[in-house]
């Protein structure tokens, strides 16, 4: 399945920059990860009962 | 289906599973213990009121639980070499897991920190405790206790995880199950064996768990 992280490795299989693609992919997973979490986040708010 | 189970292919090599058994366990345990003992300052520093100690703590947990931990895995081993950082396969993995595992346990600490009734630590000042004592003999005990039921299905979840370490060929369980397969194409019956391993080796550690909550347990 040709994902974010294997498209990763064939990248660095071409060019042999692993610390700056691995360093990219990890920060697209950061930044999708971290905007899931934020918008959980903002629905928790949303959804409490205020008490 | 036209399909023949046949095991005697992986009978033979089923010591080479246990060896990769074996392997995972170790690195686990590894893992768990250096990750338990980040994990538990990084829960201080999260309930801690001075901000010095409270932002590094939140940055690592976000930073590492909002990261699949493959990629931490491949860019421990094949990216920081490039920084003049190098590990063996089994020493990079297990700081990764370490790491990893210490972000996850830190919120399970910080739940049990949390849970701890104010009472309790007044009462060690009051016996003149200094914050360190009641922090070892009070707070910390109490907060394992709490913590048991959430601590066993992280340590169940951080054992699966080191079938991971296979990504950068360290012989553990899956690694030596797909080694298996390629020699000998007995596609579902090493999968089967490697699975039924993993589902024993979890229930032995689930059991063992529940066993020391049941010793611990106060009764009320």
């Amino acid at each position: 399945m040709a994902e974010l992280l294997l498209r990763t490795q064939e990248i660095i299989s071409r060019n042999f920059m692993s610390l700056e693609f691995y360093f990219l992919a990890g920060l697209l997973y950061f930044a999708i990860n971290y905007a899931i979490e934020r918008f959980g986040k903002y629905v928790e708010r949303k959804v409490s009962v205020p008490s | 289906m036209g399909y023949t189970l046949n095991f005697s292919a992986v009978w033979r090599s089923f010591d080479q599973l246990l060896w990769g058994l074996l392997l995972s366990l170790e690195l686990a345990i590894g893992a768990i213990l250096i990750g338990a003992v980040i994990g538990l300052v990084t829960a201080f520093g999260l309930i801690s009121k001075s901000g010095w100690a409270r932002r590094p703590a939140a940055l690592y947990v976000t930073v590492i639980r909002n990261l699949p931990i493959l990629v931490l895995i491949l860019f421990s081993y094949f990216a920081l070499p490039q920084m003049g950082v190098r590990l063996g396969k089994i020493e990079s993995f297990v700081a990764t897991l370490a790491i990893y595992s210490g972000a996850y346990l830190a919120e399970v600490f910080r739940a049990g920190l949390l849970s701890i009734p104010n009472g309790l630590k007044e009462a060690g000042l009051a016996i003149g405790l200094t914050p360190m004592q009641i922090r070892t003999s009070i707070v910390i005990p109490l907060m394992f206790r709490n913590v048991l039921p959430s601590l066993s299905s992280t340590l169940i979840s951080l054992f699966k995880d080191t079938s991971l370490a296979a990504a950068i060929a360290v012989p553990e369980l899956t690694f030596e199950a797909r080694k298996i397969n390629v020699e000998t194409f007995r596609v579902v019956e090493t999968w089967i064996v490697a699975s039924c391993l993993y589902v024993a080796t979890c229930t032995v550690l689930a059991a063992l768990m529940r066993m020391v909550e049941r010793r611990l347990v106060i009764s009320r």
